[in-house]
């Protein structure tokens, strides 16, 4: 300790009180090595101070992004973590005018009022088929799409295909619903002409339960394929061509490139896509079901989405509709909690969201 | 150096200035929030209006009192359901109104056809936002939140609205409406239609004639006989129709149902009990007889190409352009509409009359026939009023004038479309505007109604309505019962009555459309018992036996 106050001045000079040094941190390590004794916890405590004071270099240079990071990191405080309170309400016999402070605490009751519905169930069926059929299809289709589209090499007609493709993302979910409605339509659609000519009755599509996944499949394809693919082609844009002469003059053929280059190339994304994805089987898209449902097909259309919109907003149940959203949330964490876990496991840690 | 420094503190500051901007600008854009169609008008905009008809003259029916008994100007906010083209705030009858009390009022008006009003009203309740005057609140919801503390107990304030006390005291059927179960007013309510269906069938009579129906059907078997002849006159029609798109398909079951179980079952309980007036106790609404008939009937419509097969999707236009082109020759609407000057009649030229529902006449309890007009949903003031005695008393008078003899001439026989033998001119019933201008919906709706008045004596409609009237034996009429609920045994109530009307309402039109056959409907009459059906009719037999006692 005598030693150390002996040489302190050559280590540190103090410019103010929080210790900001002047003299590098390695020069004071090398001094103490020298003059004192090589004490490994100095050594220890030297490597800390070192560390801080790059810290402290990097902390200044991004001062200006941090600062940036103040008002979106307020905003999200404010109007997503601070409105977690009203969660509550999903234990609580909610009165819209007395307030979530002044309901009355019931716990699980409205937990247990729609875990007991056997209709909830139905609906819980409905929403895992739709949510797979839809997972399943439009999932590949944008990955599909974005390897053909990066194999065509005519610029002008690739670009042209490209807005073609994700067009549709602009169109309204009502309109598009028209369209398909119109479509077929069982007196004048297009679809139930053909089926006529071919000597069958029409089919009234949207009035038969069993068409409605089909249905809504298809218009979220049309949708969202070119959309989703922009990710995977801006990703593919990143490959160096080199590899793909390289190959080319091994005697790679066209597939033989896509499977060993191109695929290798975007499995990151699409493993970190799949997991974003994976919470969707329990979400179909609310608006696109809400517009094509009809009460008669209930049993294969009615889905949690549109059930608590139902008791939530049209029937006044906020506290039903609150338990219901808080139980889907908890599980949609828990699916990407769990499939994050599964990607990094099975790709040594290279895809993954964290 | 100096300048790298000046460099570097610039970009730090139009960075940090930028972050900002972006903030502030996505903060804003998303408080906007008022419903598609709010109109928020200020009162006193100058209105004109011009009896064009060259050969009528304008009248000398009395008109509101202008002069104002009132010193001090009075700010105040009204939350109204529409359905009427102009504000409210450019009616005549409105500004009658502003000049007379001397009052600023900032309207928010919102359409009744969607979901819209009843949201906003919600979150305005959820968010203790309330304007000072809503109107068209439930008696249920007027009785949950008023003791609350949301709405102002007009009880306590009757005697400062004369006219309403006297509505109340002579109507004492309709106190069940208004009042709560423990005898408390929270609202000033509506005034109803007395045994006027506002929905019914419509038919192209000219069609209906040219297949051997010289006058409309009768009963159901004549109904049926006149839509296969149509069916057979045209074999790629669908005669009769419906607009599915817009209205619930409860609506297009109502005719038969309402009409099978004579009254007994209306759209909004064919889940729910139904009140037997010969056993006199609430049995299952499926289960009670002739309810099954109406199902059955409307699958052997549907079955035989009778029904058109987009009734549950089609949209009035559609709907409009197969009348039209006589595909369809039956529709189901709007009374109103199908009277002469709407928007579905004027589309079809006057093709489309109306036409009673089959099997009514003689029938007991039709449209749940009523002696009183007190309606079950009014108008509400906001409880913080009582902090503020001018205006309270200044609201107070005007709605209580909305009750008066003085209001129901000007709404009724306004000297600016009236004739001197009392007939409207003919915009009166031609150009909406002119109607809604003088007759604002969102005000004879809520406070003084007289259909008959509004449908020209001589159209289809008027002697409709009186031929409906006529056909109702008086005598063997039973009101509607109406039981006495509390708010906690509303609740109950709903939390069993919500799964079982999810479950209702995927099952029943699988069945008029064949995709269940009728050989299951034991099993969905077994399934809706054990849904709930048995504990809704037991709760509600309970209730009606207590208060008989």
């Amino acid at each position: 300790m005598p030693a150390l106050v002996k040489i302190w001045p050559k280590l540190f000079i103090w410019n103010d009180v929080f210790g900001r040094f002047r003299s590098p941190p390695y020069k004071s390590a090398a001094i103490l090595k020298e003059n004192v004794f090589a004490s490994k916890g100095l050594v220890i405590f030297m490597d800390k101070l070192r560390m801080r004071r790059r810290r402290r270099s990097l902390l200044k240079r991004a001062t200006p992004l941090y600062i940036m990071l103040i008002l979106p990191m307020a905003w999200y405080i404010l109007f997503c973590y601070v409105p977690m309170y009203g969660v509550t309400i999903a234990f609580k016999d909610y009165g819209i005018y007395l307030g979530i402070q002044d309901s009355p605490w019931v716990g699980l009751k409205h937990f247990k009022s729609f875990l007991t519905d056997e209709y909830f169930w139905n609906v819980v069926a409905n929403t895992l088929r739709v949510g797979c059929a839809n997972l399943l299809i439009t999932f590949p289709a944008p990955i599909i799409l974005a390897i053909l589209l990066n194999e065509v090499t005519y610029n002008p007609y690739k670009r042209v295909l490209q807005t073609v493709s994700y067009m549709p993302y602009f169109i309204s979910t009502v309109a598009l619903v028209n369209i398909i409605s119109t479509l077929l339509s069982p007196s004048e659609g297009i679809i139930n002409k053909i089926i006529q000519l071919s000597g069958r009755d029409p089919i009234n599509f949207l009035q038969e339960g069993k068409w409605f996944v089909p249905i809504y499949v298809v218009i979220m394809l049309w949708k969202g394929t070119g959309w989703n693919s922009i990710i995977y082609l801006a990703t593919l844009s990143n490959v160096d061509t080199d590899l793909y002469e390289a190959a080319t003059m091994d005697g790679a053929n066209r597939w033989q490139r896509i499977r060993y280059i191109t695929l290798p190339a975007i499995m990151p994304v699409v493993g970190m896509m799949l997991i974003l994805a994976m919470p969707s089987i329990l979400g179909a898209d609310f608006e696109t079901v809400l517009l094509l449902q009809r009460p008669v097909t209930y049993n294969y259309s009615d889905v949690v989405g549109t059930y608590t919109y139902r008791r939530g907003l049209q029937y006044g149940y906020f506290d039903v509709a609150t338990a219901i959203g808080l139980m889907f949330s908890i599980i949609s964490i828990i699916i990407i909690l769990l499939c994050n876990k599964i990607a990094k496991m099975f790709s040594d840690g290279e895809v993954g969201l964290w | 150096m100096r300048k790298e420094t000046m460099k570097s503190r610039l970009r730090q500051f139009i960075t940090i200035a930028t972050a900002t901007a972006v903030m502030l600008a996505a903060c804003g854009c998303g408080g906007n929030s008022e419903g598609k169609g709010t109109k928020e008008t200020s009162p006193s905009t100058e209105t004109s209006i011009e009896a064009t008809s060259s050969d009528k003259t304008v009248g000398t029916r009395p008109e509101a009192s202008k002069t104002t008994e009132y010193d001090t100007t009075v700010d105040f906010t009204w939350m109204l359901p529409t359905q009427q083209n102009i504000p409210v705030a450019q009616s005549a009858v409105m500004e009658a109104i502003i000049q007379k009390f001397n009052v600023n009022i900032t309207f928010t008006e919102l359409g009744t056809a969607s979901q819209q009003f009843d949201e906003k009203k919600r979150l305005l309740i959820a968010s203790r936002e309330l304007p000072d005057v809503m109107t068209q609140v439930t008696s249920s919801e007027a009785n949950e939140y008023g003791p609350q503390g949301a709405f102002l107990e007009i009880g306590t304030v009757l005697d400062q609205m004369p006219n309403l006390k006297k509505y109340l005291e002579e109507d004492w059927d309709g106190r069940y409406q208004a009042y709560s179960l423990d005898d408390r007013l929270f609202l000033a309510p509506s005034m109803t239609l007395l045994n006027t269906p506002i929905f019914d069938f419509g038919y192209n009579a000219e069609a209906a004639k040219s297949v051997g129906f010289e006058s409309e059907p009768e009963t159901w078997d004549d109904f049926y006989l006149m839509l296969k002849a149509l069916k057979e006159k045209n074999p790629e029609s669908y005669p009769l129709t419906f607009r599915g798109e817009a209205l619930p398909t409860m609506m297009f079951r109502s005719l038969f149902v309402m009409s099978f179980t004579e009254g007994k079952v209306n759209m909004y309980n064919e889940h729910l009990p139904g009140y037997d007036y010969d056993s006199r106790t609430y049995i299952n609404g499926v289960e009670l007889p002739g309810y099954r008939d109406a199902i059955e009937f409307m699958n052997k419509l549907y079955s035989e190409g009778l029904i058109d097969p987009e009734f549950m999707t089609l949209s009035m236009d559609k709907m409009i352009s197969r009348l039209n082109e006589e595909k369809s020759y039956v529709l189901m609407d709007y009374s109103g509409g199908l009277s002469g000057d709407e928007t579905v009649n004027e589309s079809l030229g006057g093709k489309i009359v109306p036409m009673h529902t089959p099997g009514v006449a003689g029938k007991r309890t039709v449209w749940g026939y009523r002696w009183s007009v007190i309606a079950a949903n009014g108008t509400v003031i906001n409880a913080s009023l009582k902090d503020d005695p001018e205006k309270l008393e200044r609201i107070l008078a005007i709605l209580d004038y909305l009750y008066s003899q003085e209001f129901y001439d000007l709404l009724y026989n306004n000297p600016d479309v009236m004739t001197d033998n009392g007939n409207y001119i003919d915009e009166w019933y031609t150009d909406s505007d002119i109607r809604d201008k003088y007759l604002p919906w969102s005000l004879q709706a809520n406070f003084q109604v007289n259909y008959q008045v509004t449908m020209r004596p001589g159209t289809p409609y008027a002697e409709y309505v009186k031929s409906l009237g006529d056909a109702i034996p008086t005598d063997k009429f039973v009101p509607t019962v109406v039981l006495p609920v509390s708010n906690d045994m509303r609740r109950e109530i709903n939390n069993i009555a919500l799964p079982l009307k999810d479950y209702f309402d995927a099952a029943i039109d699988n069945f008029i459309i064949g995709n269940t056959p009728m050989s299951e409907w034991d099993a969905f009459v077994t399934q809706i018992r054990e849904k709930g059906g048995d504990q809704l009719a037991q709760i509600n037999n309970d209730i009606l036996k207590e208060n008989l006692e």
